[in-house]
């Protein structure tokens, strides 16, 4: 396992929940869509925390970059950060197809990141950043 | 040496969406060449209809959305955005205008011979695309795909080119050698493009299960060595069965994505129904190839091979793509101008549900007229005119989404 594998299994398992939440809007189990968007939204945060305390900062360190990729992921954290606050926003007031719209956009947001990520930034990570084994250790004893 | 991806030298909004609109444009020639196909193969009125569906319809999407995607997948810089929105995108126009108005007019010389100077320019500028792609440090298998996908287009271009030189300058090269060439490379090109998208686009938007590792590793070598056995075959052996080497891979790629289908986590997406759609035909086309042993030389086979891969598998998923994509580049852009927290329109406010759906049954019912087509060519008319209401639905939904993202850009706080 290295921290490309580790931290798309992340990404999938975020999936997974953003799947079950949305499966529960659309059964219109407003009480178990809470707990799952509570849930979802956890581990995003979770992902994200990690991503910018120790992540980027040790792919930084490594290359010597500030600017540039680490910086455009930080920004659509932040950005998919909005969406979720829409989102707790439209599941308070039961908005089912605020709801799916918000999620719809989510969706698509999230998955062009993961794409940059997954595909350029981990690999990158992987072969430049010096001690990468225990960076790994680390993140796995937070994340699932 | 490999370049640093560059996330945030994305193109501009005007670069894919130029191209997007050019295509539905080029709907409306293709409809009216499909009025007056013949039952004769080969033949220049099939010919036209099938350059103006590759070049005008699929090639400008392709094009617009390759722009765009090396940029997320790859993250190779658009450097000259100017030069890919105006220069690169009028050269791409004027090149196929100028190759159907050639074949229109009975293989005219003087249009041949402008096509190709302008399909040359279009190959060094696609070369120089290529480069940025070689360099990028994108590693996996989608990436891979690009570039093979993008090199099949160069030398699909570059045997479309020599056929040129031979009809449009009087070269003594063997058209009947090249004609076959430039068909398997354009297949190639089509089929690996689509294998390097589905691989994202199935697991991360549909939410299925992700292609098989050996499928991810190994499938555009597969299918390209496929073409290059095919191909080899074709120069030793013109009788060659080219279509059997071809035929293993693509109906393994058809049967996996049907079966990743079926298994997606989001029965409600509206892009599903497409993938479904498209993937059937595609089945369709692996189901039709082994009768090529039998009915080789038949017209009606010709165009219903030609019809499956292109008007049927590869229009229906870039007219689904154009409703994923082209709301989320306004929202993105939207949102990038908005400043920090301010709530934005979410993307259905651009393109709704309701209007992916309609133009889905509109692909729908092409399917059978497409059928009456390839049974009876003279009667293309309705199959021509389905193509004008797609072409009145794209428009409409599309200008209606550019008056949503200017009337929701002049609400943004200064």
């Amino acid at each position: 396992m290295n921290l490309t594998t580790h931290l798309s299994a992340v990404h999938r398992h975020c999936d997974d929940s953003f799947a079950a939440l949305e499966q529960a809007v659309r059964q219109q189990d407003w009480a178990g869509a809470d707990a799952l968007c509570a849930s979802f939204c956890e581990e995003m945060a979770q992902h994200f925390a990690d991503e910018e305390n120790r992540l980027f900062p040790a792919l930084e360190a490594a290359t010597g970059m500030r600017g540039g990729p680490t910086a455009v992921m930080r920004y659509e954290h932040e950005q998919m950060r909005e969406l979720m606050e829409d989102l707790n926003r439209d599941l308070l007031q039961r908005d089912a197809r605020g709801v799916a719209a918000t999620c719809d956009t989510l969706l698509v947001l999230m998955q062009q990141h993961n794409m940059k990520e997954e595909n350029i930034l981990y690999p990158m990570c992987d072969s430049r950043i010096p001690d990468a084994a225990t960076l790994l250790q680390e993140l796995r004893h937070v994340t699932p | 040496m490999q370049a640093m991806p560059s996330f945030d030298r994305a193109p501009p909004l005007s670069l894919p969406v130029r191209y997007f609109l050019a295509a539905a444009c080029w709907l409306l020639p293709l409809a009216a060449s499909l009025l007056r196909t013949d039952n004769d193969y080969p033949s220049l009125s099939l010919l036209l209809p099938l350059h103006l569906l590759a070049l005008g319809v699929l090639g400008n999407v392709m094009l617009g959305a390759l722009l765009q995607m090396v940029a997320v997948v790859s993250g190779v810089p658009c450097l000259r955005p100017t030069w890919w929105r105006l220069g690169v995108w009028s050269l791409w126009q004027l090149a196929t205008a100028s190759l159907c108005w050639g074949f229109y007019q009975g293989l005219a010389p003087p249009w041949l011979q402008l096509a190709s100077v302008l399909f040359a320019l279009l190959a060094a500028a696609l070369s120089g695309l290529l480069y940025g792609l070689w360099r990028s440090p994108a590693a996996d298998g989608s990436s891979r795909g690009l570039r093979l996908a993008l090199g099949l287009l160069l030398l699909t271009l570059l045997l479309g080119l020599s056929m040129l030189a031979v009809l449009g300058w009087g070269r003594p090269w063997p058209l009947p050698s090249l004609l076959p060439l430039h068909r398997l490379a354009a297949q190639g090109w089509v089929l690996l493009l689509v294998m390097a998208v589905a691989q994202v686009i199935a697991p991360m938007f549909l939410l299925t299960p992700a292609y098989p590792a050996w499928w991810q590793r190994h499938g555009a070598t597969l299918w390209l060595l496929a073409l290059l056995a095919g191909a080899g075959g074709l120069l030793w052996q013109p009788q060659w069965p080219w279509w059997s080497l071809a035929w293993l891979p693509l109906a393994l790629f058809a049967a996996l994505s049907l079966r990743l289908l079926r298994a997606s986590r989001r029965p409600q997406e509206w892009l599903l129904p497409y993938w479904w759609l498209a993937f059937a035909l595609l089945a369709l086309l692996a189901a039709l190839l082994p009768l090529l042993a039998w009915q080789g030389g038949e017209p009606w086979l010709a165009r219903a091979l030609a019809w499956c891969l292109l008007g049927g598998f590869a229009l229906t998923l870039v007219v689904g793509m154009l409703y994923r994509i082209v709301p989320f580049l306004l929202w993105l852009h939207l949102k990038n101008a908005a400043p920090p927290r301010h709530r934005v329109p979410a993307m259905h406010a651009f393109v709704p549900e309701t209007a992916a759906r309609h133009s889905w049954r509109a692909l729908l019912l092409l399917q059978p007229l497409a059928a009456l087509w390839v049974w009876q060519p003279q009667l293309g008319w309705p199959l021509a005119l389905v193509l004008l209401g797609l072409l009145a639905l794209l428009l409409r939904h599309f200008a209606a989404a550019a008056r949503q993202y200017r009337a929701a850009r002049r609400a943004l706080p200064s």
